[in-house]
């Protein structure tokens, strides 16, 4: 189990640096390069100011060099064993503890670490609302559309999950926010951002505070994630509901479970305890390849809700030609995909005991 | 035989599981009064700090006399308080409430002289203060920390004599040494401040002369000398001065803001962009003759354009401007009109749009260093169509970079208007004429006319206006070819000077210095000269103009040298833009000044009358 | 006697009639068969210009002299592929001879015709064409970047709302037509789905095959490619693209395309290792047949069925890219495209439906279709295949 992690966690290794190598050489590539122009806003500053700038910005971040001696520069530096450099910028030794350093971002002048750091949490819990939720309503409409097989639900949910599968999820959000989030029509939640600035002063819990009711800080949250995830969600489960009804189908007929029901069992019994369990493992398959779809998803999302996750990031970061944080943001993204598969596959052995890794 | 999961496994599973949550919950909600409780804490400090000077001060006597002071000559509002204390006076006043309003991008920080954004100084204008102000009404400069001053007889030196009960918002109080430092602190390279330092350059020192007196001493006369001074804000020495030795630390810094006025931040060095919002709250220890009626003043950040509006209809945020077309539309929407305010005006600093014609590019002069391909240029852009099509008439037409209501601006200047048969006619003294019958014009080496136009790619009405422009164009036999771009790839072409044409927007000021864009030593080098213009008649003109300080023999210079750009044409002058607001209804005592809309303007004149008040606090 | 009928029937005949059995599926490919309609034929369904007018006596037919090259191009590949669905060849003959003739056609205009460079959509409403002996209009009057500036400002006017100009749809932010630009619209839909999915076929099935037939440290290095290219949300990519080289239409295809191709190429792996212990394939190679012949020739048609699922989803998820990047503000600028649109209805204050249902209504169709069809293909090749394929659209 044990080298056969190792050997998973040393695989991503070319797979993350490919992963940014390609995107780096798209930035290098592209008709206005890599430049610490857009560090220096122009307006109003005189020329000397503005080369001094410039010059100052080339060499803290080495953007004068040639494209390749760029790469490797922001590896050794992203790596957490690498060379170290002095003051001067010269590299004096090799060390195996001197940390990540993820470099600054251009566009916010800030630590790009301290920034992923503000921003990952919120993507992260944005999709760990709307995993759960995913799989709670595929399984429910799943396996009921499979017991039900030909029958009216069975054809309506079919129907209606491939149609939510095919909504964009942009006319799904900008609908969802003009319906249900404004005053002319029904202002039951909120247009933007996770909480609002009422809730910093509220107590975490729902509270009575002097007989008047306080949503605290908690409600406030989910009264504001609502649309969001309804949004990230909705297509996920429609793609997964189907995968749940067939699956489930397909062990419904098999001989175990022709089986069980002669032993006499409880028909809930043998669905849940003995197919249910046996139809669980495409599902796990497919976890693994809902996180990078989630993360395009809240892309879009985060930009219609003013929410400030990875997604709007990434579009600033993109927007901003941001050279460190785009290519942290990358790997970043590349990483987490890779980790959901990982964690895939080791679901896979717990659900099923004949898999097994070694 | 495998252990296998019952139901009553699950079970307790599942209520262990809520249990932990539980658990985490409440203790985070613990931590959550502590940090309530440490905040109250810092705040009974301060206020108990405030007693004890309080009273020492009675103690010694101090107190006792400025109060007899203060009775003795009633009329203890200065003049720049004038209109905020009329306000005071007027009959549903209350203070209290909260300003809200939303900020359509990020703030990168707040920290004066590292931001650069619009946003950024918005916020600064209610945290730090300056030595004069202008009165709304007549636009005379009014005194604000400084009670008078005096211009020496060459324009040389400015003297001011400054109040001598101002204090910042941490209770220290603000004196002429500050000033002096101000101006130190932003002279000092190791700074970022390049933008303040090229305006300042113009100033030889900044020395106190006694506690409350500060004089300015300038190496050439400048025709701004008075703005400049009496307009920089004021940094707290004792804050700021130890970021002398960590200038990285102050390059980088996010929130370190803290000044004289009626706002602050609640933790001034504590503010980081992840806060998303920014918040201020009321100084309560401000000088001022008239206290500010906020509590709080919030901006919230969001991006989305209908989640702005969206929100400012849910009465969440208190103004929306809205483009023209929006505008018009949301005046005939009930509910809107219901909860609003709206205004329509022409501030008289709104900022010019135009179409900048690059004149070189790679060494070379392009097709546009002719003037007389630049005339029929703006001869085939139709502004007032324009005007009306895209703009709904929200916007008037400019001529110059001096505004039509500017002593600069010469009346009898009329702007190019549409002719098409002008155009042509000029076009073809040039030479360029349909030679292979594809409707585009060709010069004489069989060159097609056809040229891309840059503009900012995140502006609606821009867009709408370049595609106008470019079936205009293609009326005479011009092809334009729209070329959207992102921010920072604009600057960047901009700095390489990498584009045909280019339509973006200055701002101007109550007197508009043309210098940066049109002075041929700006395009040598780096500068905003960005379109290679040259003209040594009028570099001479702006020149002599700059260094005039005496108002009515600068003016005439200013309108000749309009006169020239108005025949040079470098840039197609387009229009100057409305500002379209809609303002909640609760918010009080807005008025028309010729400063523009008097909501923002400090001293504060706005305010929430008690029965409307949102946000208690 | 049924039993011996079914057997004759081709593999592939076997599919399509499974395949068309639903209901679902002939919708779809009835809507996705009026999208080519409408994409051929756009320039003559919606546009200025009469189609045919008499003039003095001359007969004249305006709307041939401002086909632009697109125009014509699209035209003769429609023409070619009409002529060689009608002949019997093979299918890789006829595709050779489809993808030989619509390139000679691609050089050809290019090298050939010269149409106007500007269009004045004005003079079209000027008595030089409206004064004549008698025209015959095209059905949509509105050609789709014809803002009617004659007109002045038409912006976002509702369907019908102006009496005397006819607007199904009504106009859109800048006064165009919108029927006219959905139609106008359908052929960039069309083209970058599948387009963009034929390049990720092309890639998929070439790795894929190599990969497959080679393993070893082939298959390593190929797989490790392929989880690059799994890894890199492909959006963001994208993003990163047009964000950094700017907007086109052809390199938004190109894009989608390279960066879709690792579940093709996952697919034909995995078939191909199966069917390299085959002993046809085994027999192909001891008899010295050249690479490329035993790759696409003898193992490729055995693998091929399935592929047909993931290049339905892949066109659906071509089709919500584009319209994802437009809705980004980072689309076409003057082109007519759906998502454009779209990105219209959120842009303004006011909600403007029509902005919102007919482009969103059409991209929701279109995608809506495709992954019908997809279904489809799906149940009638293998029930259990739905395991794997679909999900990593």
């Amino acid at each position: 189990m044990l080298t056969y992690l190792l050997r998973r966690v040393l695989l991503m290794i070319p797979t993350l640096l490919g992963i940014t190598l390609v995107v780096f050489s798209v930035m290098v590539l592209s008709p206005g390069g890599i430049s610490a122009q857009t560090l220096v806003e122009g307006s109003d500053m005189k020329p000397q100011e503005k080369q001094a700038l410039m010059a100052y910005y080339n060499q803290r971040y080495g953007l004068d060099q040639p494209a390749p001696i760029q790469y490797l520069r922001w590896l050794n530096n992203v790596s957490p064993i690498g060379f170290t450099q002095d003051a001067e910028g010269d590299y004096n030794g090799f060390s195996f503890t001197k940390g990540m350093d993820l470099g600054m971002s251009f566009m916010y002048g800030r630590p790009v670490r301290e920034i992923l750091a503000e921003r990952i949490p919120i993507t992260l819990l944005l999709n760990a609302v709307t995993i759960p939720l995913i799989y709670l309503i595929a399984i429910i409409v799943g396996v009921k559309a499979a017991q039900d097989r030909g029958g009216r639900f069975d054809v309506f949910s079919n129907v209606s999950m491939l149609a939510l599968w095919s909504v964009p999820t942009m006319l799904a959000g900008v609908l969802l926010l003009g319906f249900f989030a404004s005053v002319q029509h029904f202002q039951w939640f909120p247009t933007a951002g996770i909480s609002s600035r009422a809730a910093q002063d509220m107590p975490f819990l729902p509270h009575l505070l002097n007989g008047e009711f306080v949503p605290g800080f908690l409600l406030d949250r989910v009264w504001h994630l609502v649309l969001p995830v309804i949004c990230l969600s909705y297509a996920g489960f429609a793609g997964l509901a189907k995968l749940t009804r067939t699956s489930v189908l397909e062990n419904l007929h098999a001989d175990y479970a022709r089986t069980a029901r002669a032993k006499g069992l409880a028909e809930p019994d043998v669905l849940w305890r003995h197919v249910f369990r046996n139809s669980l493992l495409p599902l796990i398959t497919v976890s693994a390849g809902l996180l990078p779809s989630l993360l395009a998803g809240s892309l879009i999302v985060e930009n219609i809700f003013s929410i400030n996750g990875m997604g709007q990031l990434a579009v600033e970061a993109v927007k901003g030609r941001d050279r460190e944080l785009v290519l942290s943001i990358t790997w970043i993204s590349g990483f987490l995909t890779l980790i959901g598969y990982l964690i895939a596959d080791f679901c896979y052995t717990l659900a099923d005991p004949r898999v097994s890794y070694d | 035989m495998q252990k296998r999961l019952t139901t009553k496994d699950w079970i307790l599973y599942a209520l262990i599981a809520v249990l932990i949550t539980l658990l985490l919950l409440v203790m985070y909600q613990i931590d959550r009064q502590w940090l309530r409780l440490t905040e109250m804490q810092t705040a009974l400090q301060a206020q108990a700090k405030d007693m004890r000077d309080l009273r020492s001060a009675v103690s010694s006597g101090t107190l006792a006399r400025t109060d007899n002071a203060a009775t003795a000559t009633t009329p203890a509002v200065a003049a720049a308080f004038n209109r905020a204390h009329a306000m005071t006076q007027q009959a549903g006043y209350a203070q209290g409430d909260w300003s809200v309003n939303a900020f359509g991008n990020n703030l990168k920080t707040l920290t004066p002289l590292v931001s650069s954004d619009a946003y950024a100084s918005d916020v600064q204008s209610y945290v730090l203060e300056s030595l004069i102000t202008r009165n709304p009404d007549t636009l005379a400069w009014e005194g604000l920390i400084a009670k008078s001053w005096q211009v020496s007889a060459d324009g040389l030196t400015i003297t001011f004599q400054m109040r001598d009960d101002v204090t910042f918002s941490d209770g220290k109080p603000l004196t002429a040494d500050d000033v002096a430092f101000t101006f130190d602190f932003i002279m000092t390279e190791a700074i970022q401040a390049p933008r303040d330092r090229a305006y300042l350059e113009k100033i030889a020192s900044v020395k106190a002369n006694g506690k409350y007196e500060v004089v300015f001493t300038y190496k050439e006369p400048y025709f701004e000398a008075l703005s400049l001074a009496g307009g920089m804000s004021i940094f707290p020495q004792h804050f700021y001065e130890p970021y002398l030795k960590t200038p990285q630390a102050f390059n980088e810094s996010k929130g370190l803001l803290l000044g004289s006025g009626p706002f602050q931040m609640p933790d001034p060095k504590g503010w980081t962009p992840d806060k998303g919002n920014v918040e201020l709250v009321r100084n309560e220890r401000y000088w001022g003759d008239v206290q500010p009626s906020y509590n709080r003043i919030l901006w919230k950040i969001i991006q989305n354009d209908s989640a702005r509006l969206t929100t400012y209809r849910n009465g969440e945020i208190d103004a929306y401007g809205a483009r023209p077309k929006e505008y018009a539309d949301l005046k005939q929407d009930p509910q809107m009109m219901d909860k609003s305010q709206h205004f329509e005006y022409m501030p008289p600093v709104a900022g010019y749009s135009y179409i900048g014609w690059n004149q070189e590019r790679g060494g070379k002069p392009t097709r546009f260093a002719d003037k007389r391909v630049r005339q029929a240029m703006s001869h085939l852009t139709d502004v007032q169509r324009v005007i009306k099509d895209v703009f709904l008439d929200y916007a008037e037409p400019a001529v110059s970079p001096f505004s039509n209501t500017s002593k600069q601006h010469d009346p009898a200047l009329q702007p190019y208007a549409f002719n098409l048969e002008k155009a042509q006619a000029l076009l073809k003294e040039v030479g360029y004429e349909d030679r292979n019958k594809d409707g585009v014009l060709e010069d004489a080496a069989g060159q097609p006319f056809e040229f891309k136009l840059t503009y900012f790619d995140a502006n609606e009405d821009t867009k709408r206006m370049v595609l106008l422009l470019k079936d205009l164009y293609a009326k005479a036999g011009v092809k334009m070819i729209p070329f959207p771009q992102e921010w920072p790839v604009m600057l960047e072409s901009l700095n390489k000077k990498d584009f045909d044409a280019i339509t973006l927007g200055w701002t101007s000021g109550i007197e508009t210095d043309i210098y940066q864009m049109f002075h041929s030593s700006q395009a040598k080098t780096d500068g905003d000269n960005t379109i290679s213009y040259k003209n040594p008649e009028l570099d001479k003109l702006i020149d002599q103009a700059r260094a005039t300080v005496d108002e009515a023999t600068r003016m005439p210079l200013w309108q000749q040298a309009e006169r020239i750009m108005y025949d040079d044409q470098p840039y197609t002058f387009l229009m100057r833009r409305k500002t379209l607001a809609f303002i909640d209804k609760r918010i009080h005592n807005l008025q028309m000044t010729k400063l523009g809309l008097n909501r923002g303007l400090l001293p504060l004149e706005n305010y929430v009358p008690a029965a409307q008040q949102k946000y208690q606090q | 006697m049924t039993k011996h009928e079914v057997s004759r029937e081709s593999f592939s005949r076997r599919i399509w009639r499974k395949t068309w059995q639903g209901w679902g599926v002939k919708l779809g490919f009835a809507w996705i068969a009026v999208l080519i309609f409408a994409g051929v034929f756009a320039p003559f369904l919606a546009n200025s210009m009469p189609l045919l007018m008499s003039k003095d006596g001359v007969i004249s037919a305006p709307v041939l002299d401002y086909l632009t090259k697109e125009d014509v191009v699209v035209l003769v590949m429609f023409a070619l592929l009409v002529i060689l669905a009608g002949v019997s060849w093979s299918v890789g003959k006829r595709l050779l001879i489809f993808v030989v003739g619509a390139l000679l056609a691609t050089l050809l205009v290019n090298a050939l015709l010269k149409p106007p460079s500007v269009v004045i959509y004005d003079q079209f409403r000027s008595t030089v064409y409206t004064e004549v002996d008698w025209r015959v209009m095209p059905p949509i009057t509105y050609a789709p970047q014809d803002y009617l500036r004659d007109f002045g400002d038409t912006g976002l006017e509702a369907p019908l709302e102006a009496s005397d100009r006819t607007h199904w749809m009504g106009t859109e932010e800048n006064g165009a037509d919108v029927l006219s630009r959905m139609i106008h619209a359908s052929r960039i839909a069309l083209s970058i789905g599948l387009i963009a999915t034929g390049i990720a076929l092309v890639i998929g099935v070439i790795l894929g095959g190599l990969m497959g037939y080679f393993s070893g440290v082939v298959d390593m290095l190929g797989m490790r490619l392929v989880e690059i290219f799994e890894s890199i949300p492909t959006l963001f990519l994208l993003l990163t693209f047009v964000a950094f080289f700017g907007r086109s239409l052809y390199m938004m295809m190109i894009i989608i395309g390279v960066t879709s191709w690792s579940g093709y190429a996952r697919y034909i792996r995995a078939e191909f290792l199966k069917l390299r212990q085959q002993d046809y394939v085994q027999a192909a190679v001891a008899g010295g047949l050249p690479l490329s012949s035993i790759l696409f020739r003898h193992m490729l048609p055995n693998g091929v069925a399935p592929l047909l699922v993931g290049v339905s989803f892949g066109v659906a998820s071509a089709i919500l890219a584009e319209a994802t990047l437009s809705f980004l503000g980072l689309g076409l600028v003057d082109a007519p495209s759906w998502g454009q649109m779209l990105n219209q209805a959120v842009k303004s204050s006011m909600f403007n439906w029509w902005m919102a249902v007919f482009p969103g209504g059409a991209i929701f169709l279109t995608v809506f279709a495709y992954n019908l069809i997809g279904e489809a293909f799906r149940d009638a090749i293998d029930p259990k295949l739905s395991r794997n394929a679909g999900v990593n659209g």
